[in-house]
């Protein structure tokens, strides 16, 4: 489109303008309004004051390159999913179909989070007049990649409601909230409907009865778990599991966190555009690989297998790469400095194995780890600020 | 010679520097002041339309110092006084006479002068109106005279997109500046800094400067910026007061003592892809933005800053250049509608982030306007202001405690040693104004201690 053109249909935009401003007959719409617009347009409004020139970077693209790096994760986890349903019948499925399947149970879940999601934030922006927020499109995106295949819509309904209102909204909406939304979402459908978030029956989307015999649907994480004694990985690799199936992917799970090296993909993506914190990144995978040297050391024979586990099988099992790369990077929930993102970090990759190795009953220690540490992260920030000022008051 | 290296920052590549040559302009017909951009003066307008003024005479003084006076940029007649909303005066043009006269005050030979005492000194540039050269900080506001500052500054480097050249502006003018040098050194207990870039060989008013202690700074933008630079020299504590000022204000210090006239010759770099002729210019103070550009840059859809484009202001095209200012940046407005914008690949978007493909490609003419870039939203801490700011503070932390009114904590916080340098505003994603709300903080800091 050229540029008379699109100056000609701006202009009937904005003939619109006044149906939505104060007083309009539309005035309740305008955040809709607004987010039309400025969807179509980057708006002709200009500096009014030094500095006189603007970087081009806006809440909208910083948005969409998270999403950007999700891709990776959701079309893994469309093939995946289909892979493990189709396996689970015994059948050695194509690429086609597995995408085919893993579309059919995948799609509506996003689909469903976006929808219901959406309405949220669009009713909360009318409500309180302002502009509805970007980051909804990553929040509803990140919350289904985050659940089983065969979590129910209406759970899928419920948990992004609890997510975005809950979550974000009750504290005065994005950038007031404490918790990361979609986290919290799914900290609400974990306990509030466990049966379905946990298990071995949950993470493929198949019916056990028409399974395979030898069809077992447990994830790594709940293999090891259940193992006994220092053979752990010995005891991954009879289920079935080597590590370079975590690595890839290729295993039952939560839909979009499977494949570490999906995630990886998007940590690439983020840390290359400036737009995810690498230091939130490296600090966690320290702290990850730290907790799981604490528990090794600790680990006597009779403990679970998930004590023994080397740290690169915890770091590419179950939701550790997801949460290193997209949760505990949000930058609204995670430390604001610089030094706090590296405390930050670091203390969720401890806490999350911590969690994964001394508690079995919760296999996914990640969620809860991030959750935890998003509300001390206030606390973190706080005695890097300290440190700050008293810098200053020392200065001779 | 102490060297600093500032790490952080961030250049913006911004296209159509100013030569570096230096072009003798005509003389201009018509010179302005603008009192508007004197921090926390109250103008008191001492002239009216029609008003014969000769060059040096007091146009208007401050209301709640009236020893702080302005002078005029030129002899001849008032053509205008123009008021804003609230009567507030916004400019003062003067018509110039083809035989200018000047105010005469007394003249030394530059031996008497070095004799002066502190008082006298004082006196003579209060009375000259070159007092208003003069910055201090904290506040970057024209200093007490009652006061003594812990050090001088002069600033003689800059840093930022579109740069005027230092070095270029003092051929010549060597005595004139050593003279500066030595008379500003008796305004205070402490030392005179000179603050320099490190690249490039400095210019003989530089290397040959003695008196004062030389730094040399690298870096990114803003290690050019003279309130970084004293961040980094004497940052701020309590009960420190340091004065700065640019380097041709020092050449002018030491002019008004030996020919006793108030100087108002001026080099000023013009550049900006909107600019024909992108030289640096051998002018004067008070000149005209359409002088400057012999009318040749279109209004309507350039921007005029005077000033760097991250902490100039916006001028009309008649308007001055400003007082302290010694570039003027033209350079397209861009209140155009993009479609589909933050979609785009982005080839020639400049970012700090690396989100747009001009991050792999770098674009050979990047398309910089005044554009906000996006629509405002909820402030959404992403770190980009702690990994652009130069100096030890917190911005995002500094920006709430401002919004909350907390003195305590702006100041705790380091308020004060925020160089207002613009880069934050320049790369909130969210589009806040940062920089407004930083102004807003020294305002009520200003106000408190007015009493």
């Amino acid at each position: 489109m050229d540029f008379e053109e699109t100056r000609d249909l701006w202009k009937k935009f904005e003939s619109l303008r006044p149906l939505f401003k104060k007083g309009g007959k539309l005035e309740k719409l305008y955040p809709l309004f607004e987010a039309q617009e400025s969807f179509l347009f980057v708006p002709p409004v200009t500096a009014k004051r030094a500095p006189h020139v603007r970087d081009a970077m806006d809440i909208k693209r910083l948005m969409s390159t998270v999403i950007v790096a999700l891709l990776p994760c959701l079309l893994w986890g469309m093939y995946n999913v289909g892979y493990q349903k189709l396996a689970a019948l015994g059948q050695t499925p194509g690429v086609f179909d597995c995408f085919l399947h893993g579309a059919w149970h995948m799609l509506p879940i996003v689909i469903t989070s976006y929808a219901v999601g959406g309405v949220w934030e669009v009713l909360f922006a009318v409500v309180r007049k302002h502009e509805i927020n970007e980051g909804f499109l990553v929040t509803g995106m990140l919350f289904p990649l985050t659940c089983p295949p065969t979590l129910p819509l209406w759970m899928v309904a419920a948990g992004i409601s609890f997510g975005v209102v809950i979550g974000k909204e009750v504290f005065g909406g994005t950038g007031m909230n404490i918790l990361n939304p979609a986290l919290t979402a799914r900290a609400f459908v974990f306990f509030a409907y466990p049966a379905f978030m946990s298990g071995d029956a949950v993470w493929t989307a198949v019916d056990s009865t028409l399974a395979v015999d030898a069809w077992s649907g447990a994830t790594p994480l709940s293999v090891a778990a259940a193992s006994q004694g220092s053979g752990v990985v010995q005891t991954l690799n009879a289920a079935g599991y080597t590590w370079l199936d975590g690595l890839l992917g290729t295993m039952p799970g939560s839909m979009g966190e499977v494949s570490a090296l999906a995630c990886l993909i998007g940590a690439a993506v983020l840390v290359a555009s400036g737009v995810g914190s690498f230091r939130v990144m490296i600090a966690m995978a320290a702290g990850g690989i730290v907790g799981s040297f604490l528990m090794n050391a600790v680990a006597g024979d009779a403990s679970p297998g998930i004590m023994w586990m080397p740290w690169q099988y915890h770091l590419v099992y179950g939701g550790f790469a997801f949460g290193l790369v997209y949760m505990a990077t949000d930058p609204v929930s995670s430390a604001a400095t610089a030094t706090g993102k590296l405390i930050y970090g670091f203390l969720i990759g401890v806490l999350a194995i911590l969690i994964r190795a001394v508690n079995p009953a919760y296999p996914e220690g990640v969620m809860l780890a991030i959750l935890f540490m998003n509300v001390f992260a206030p606390l973190v920030d706080h005695f890097v600020v300290q440190a700050n000022v008293r810098r200053r008051l020392a200065r001779v | 010679m102490s060297e600093y290296k500032i790490k952080r920052g961030y250049d913006i590549p911004m296209i159509g520097a100013a030569e570096r040559v230096v072009e003798d302009a005509e003389r201009p017909g018509i010179v302005s002041i603008r009192p508007t951009e004197f921090r926390a003066v109250k103008p008191k307008i001492d002239v009216k339309d029609g008003d014969k003024v000769q060059v040096g005479q007091t146009l208007f003084h401050d209301r709640k110092r009236p020893e702080i006076r302005f002078p005029s940029p030129g002899g001849g007649e008032i053509l205008e006084v123009r008021y804003g909303r609230r009567r507030r005066c916004e400019e003062i043009f003067i018509k110039l006479d083809s035989d200018e006269s000047a105010v005469e005050h007394r003249a030394y030979s530059p031996d008497d002068a070095r004799g002066l005492n502190r008082a006298q000194i004082v006196e003579a540039l209060l009375d000259s109106g070159l007092w208003a050269c003069l910055r201090q900080r904290p506040y970057s506001v024209i200093p007490d005279p009652e006061s003594v500052p812990d050090a001088v500054f002069i600033a003689a480097s800059d840093s930022g997109p579109l740069p005027f050249d230092a070095s270029l502006a003092l051929d010549g003018r060597e005595e004139d500046f050593q003279l500066g040098i030595d008379l500003l050194a008796k305004l205070t207990e402490g030392k005179v800094h000179l603050c320099l870039a490190k690249r490039g060989a400095p210019a003989r008013a530089f290397a040959e400067a003695t008196g004062c202690e030389k730094h040399t700074f690298t870096g990114p933008y803003p290690s050019g910026l003279i309130e970084t630079q004293i961040h980094y020299v004497m940052p701020h504590k309590k009960g420190r007061k340091v004065w700065y000022l640019d380097c041709q204000d020092v050449a002018a210090v030491g002019e008004l003592f030996r020919t006793g006239r108030y100087p108002v010759a001026r080099v000023v770099a013009v550049g900006g892809e909107g600019a024909e002729s992108r030289k640096h210019f051998r002018t004067r103070r008070g000149v005209s933005v359409d002088f400057l550009l012999r009318g040749n840059s279109h209004p309507a859809r350039n921007r005029f800053v005077s000033g760097g484009v991250l902490t100039g202001v916006s001028v009309s095209s008649e308007s001055a250049l400003g007082f302290y200012d010694s570039k003027f940046c033209v350079f397209p407005e861009g209140d155009d509608p993009e479609f589909i914008g933050w979609m785009k690949p982005g080839f020639g978007k400049v970012s700090r982030f690396r989100a747009y493909a001009s991050a792999l490609l770098p674009p050979r003419s990047p398309h910089l306007t005044a554009n906000l870039g996006g629509g405002v939203r909820a402030h959404v801490a992403t770190g980009i202001y702690e990994d652009v700011c130069a100096v030890d503070i917190l911005p995002g932390y500094l920006m709430k405690a401002v919004l909350a009114g907390d003195f305590e904590e702006m100041d705790a916080l380091g308020i004060h040693d925020c160089a207002e340098c613009g880069l934050c505003t320049f790369v909130c994603p969210s589009k806040i104004e940062f920089g407004e709300i930083m102004a807003q903080g020294i305002d009520e800091f200003l106000r408190e201690e007015e009493g």
